[in-house]
């Protein structure tokens, strides 16, 4: 670095009061997470080869136990695959209702309503998923408003509870995940430059054969990225299925909270966030892997 | 650029553009709604949670005081915790922007890595951290644990801020004689003051609405409002809970008003 343009920090230190700034600075926040996230990270995978003693301790074991326990066990890797498959279903759904919609927002001429339209998106996303997930259940009651519409309009015989199912757990996910979706889409339509779509609209193309062979490609890492983003945060879920769904519909994050919260058995709960912990790596590395490969090909 | 006003649109393209149109405000009614069934359920003068409500009162609002202790508790978390979280992210992002350093990218890493964990697993992380450095059941467990894992959002607001900065003001200041120290209070705070300060309010607005990394360190003994409200939905069934989720999602919109606002639109 030093050989090239030298940073503002390098240029004056030496006039400095304090010469050592550059490595005080950043020895509050270096510290901090080091001692708070790393060393607990690295406790994590090192005490999911520790052995459970009741009452939610452990004493030092390294064995790989709890990991033969987790590969052994047709529960836990029933609930694995089963969380896999919520989190794809959740997000085709929130790519498939999201990607129209921001387009429609990118599309827009009026600022106004773009932020309209982005307030309201957002305007649910901070918000405690307990609260989110009880208002579906809410809605979804035997005598509320969804089932009194859907068996008004044929799709039910008669107004029954739709909640707890699988049915709740999904919409309740893809209501709480479409927020993600529409943002990372938005950005990416947004920066898709206007005169491509105009040139490909002046040589004669109509508005979905533009949208086909031109927004679409260019917006290809957003949806890489979008659909990475809602993946990863659906496989964490942990208040939807415990207020939306019955045991059937708990994810491997439940069986970890209960085996540490409920079970307080500590290890096995380690081990199970750490088989998790590899997926979402994956997914995440798959993820930056494609859309860098995307950016190296468009450049 | 809106569709319908280009050259050379058939009756096709219409219907689709007008297709396209009334799905978003579906979608949009979609996101509306529960929000709107919660605020209603606020005000009902029936004994339980149903809808439709059955009339219309305030009564309902009387029995907050039930949850002073949960509010105080959560406040009491998120406000330390975002100023941690806030002086974690804005130092590691003042540092990494100004100077090199062998471990920056690494540095980076463990900034921004917390958010993207499942909540769960952190709080599995740091339930084992505490227990085995001896110290369970604390609520300072649960100030650091949200400081840590909402440390993401002051750094990357204030990296944003920090890399559109026009560096001359700073410059000029120290060519001046001033020290580092009060050339980063007089000139660079005040200049990325908004994203400081939105920085700090998405992780207070996160920590309040926390759940399961706060039950996870509560040990049973601290009672924050997300974990009141988990609870009540499976013992009682009382409006309370739609009164307090009413409260939440009012205090949840000022912040975040406030904090787009000052981050000058986040999502434009």
């Amino acid at each position: 670095m030093s050989t090239e343009k030298s940073t503002l920090g390098e240029r004056i230190t030496e006039t400095d009061v304090l010469p050592r700034a550059k490595y005080l600075i950043v020895s509050y926040p270096a510290i901090t997470l080091s001692l708070f996230f790393v060393v607990p990270l690295l406790l994590l995978v090192v005490v999911s080869t520790f052995q459970n003693i009741e009452g939610g301790f452990f004493q030092p074991a390294f064995t790989l136990e709890n990991y033969v326990r987790f590969i052994g066990s047709d529960l836990f890797q029933g609930r694995m695959i089963y969380t896999l498959r919520v989190a794809g279903l959740t997000t085709v759904l929130c790519l498939a209702i999201g990607y129209p919609l921001a387009y429609y927002i990118a599309t827009l001429k009026s600022e106004l309503w773009r932020r309209f339209y982005l307030s309201v998106i957002v305007s649910s996303l901070f918000l405690t998923f307990i609260i989110r997930a009880f208002a579906w259940q809410i809605l979804l009651s035997s005598d509320s408003v969804v089932p009194t519409i859907a068996s008004a309009i044929g799709l039910l015989e008669e107004p029954v509870a739709l909640v707890p199912s699988y049915f709740a757990l999904v919409v309740g996910m893809v209501y709480v995940f479409l927020p993600f979706m529409v943002l990372t889409l938005y950005t990416s339509i947004r920066d898709v430059d206007n005169s491509l779509q105009e040139a490909s609209r002046s040589l004669g193309a109509r508005p979905l054969r533009t949208f086909r062979e031109v927004t679409l490609p260019l917006t290809k890492s957003g949806i890489i990225s979008g659909s990475m983003l809602v993946f990863v945060l659906s496989l964490g879920v942990y208040v939807l299925p415990r207020i939306l769904g019955n045991p059937p519909q708990w994810t491997l994050a439940v069986l970890i909270g209960n085996q540490v919260g409920v079970e307080g058995n500590i290890p096995y709960g380690a081990t199970i966030s750490i088989v998790l912990l590899i997926v979402v790596g994956i997914i995440l590395g798959t993820g930056w892997f494609l859309t860098s490969a995307d950016r190296r090909g468009s450049l | 650029m809106s569709l319908a006003k280009s050259r050379g649109l058939n009756a096709r393209d219409k219907i689709v553009a007008g297709l396209l149109r009334a799905f978003a405000w579906l979608v949009l009614l979609f996101v509306l709604t529960p929000l709107i069934i919660i605020s209603a359920m606020a005000f009902t003068s029936g004994e339980f949670l149903v809808f439709p409500p059955e009339g219309f009162s305030v009564r309902w609002f009387g029995e907050l005081t039930s949850w002073i202790g949960a509010i105080q508790n959560s406040v009491l978390v998120a406000i330390p915790a975002a100023l941690i979280a806030t002086t974690i992210g804005g130092t590691a992002a003042y540092s990494l922007d100004r100077y090199d350093y062998r471990f920056g990218k690494a540095l980076a890493a463990a900034a921004t890595l917390p958010i993207m964990l499942p909540p769960v697993i952190v709080g599995v992380m740091f339930m084992a951290f505490f227990i085995t450095i001896g110290n369970s059941g604390n609520i300072w467990n649960l100030i650091i644990a949200h400081s840590i894992f909402l440390t993401p959002f002051p750094f990357i607001l204030i990296s944003q801020g920090l890399g559109e900065l026009d560096q001359s003001f700073e410059e000029a200041a120290r060519n001046l004689g001033a020290s580092q120290l009060l050339t980063v209070r007089t000139i660079t705070f005040p200049l990325i003051r908004a994203n400081v300060i939105a920085g700090f309010l998405f992780a207070f607005i996160l920590s309040l609405n926390e759940y399961i990394i706060a039950w996870l360190l509560s040990g049973f003994a601290i009672q924050t409002v997300p974990i009141q409200i988990f609870t009540s939905l499976r013992y009682n069934y009382s409006p309370t809970i739609a009164v307090v989720s009413l409260l939440f999602i009012v205090v949840t919109f000022a912040a975040l008003t406030v904090a787009d606002y000052l981050a000058g639109g986040l999502w434009e």
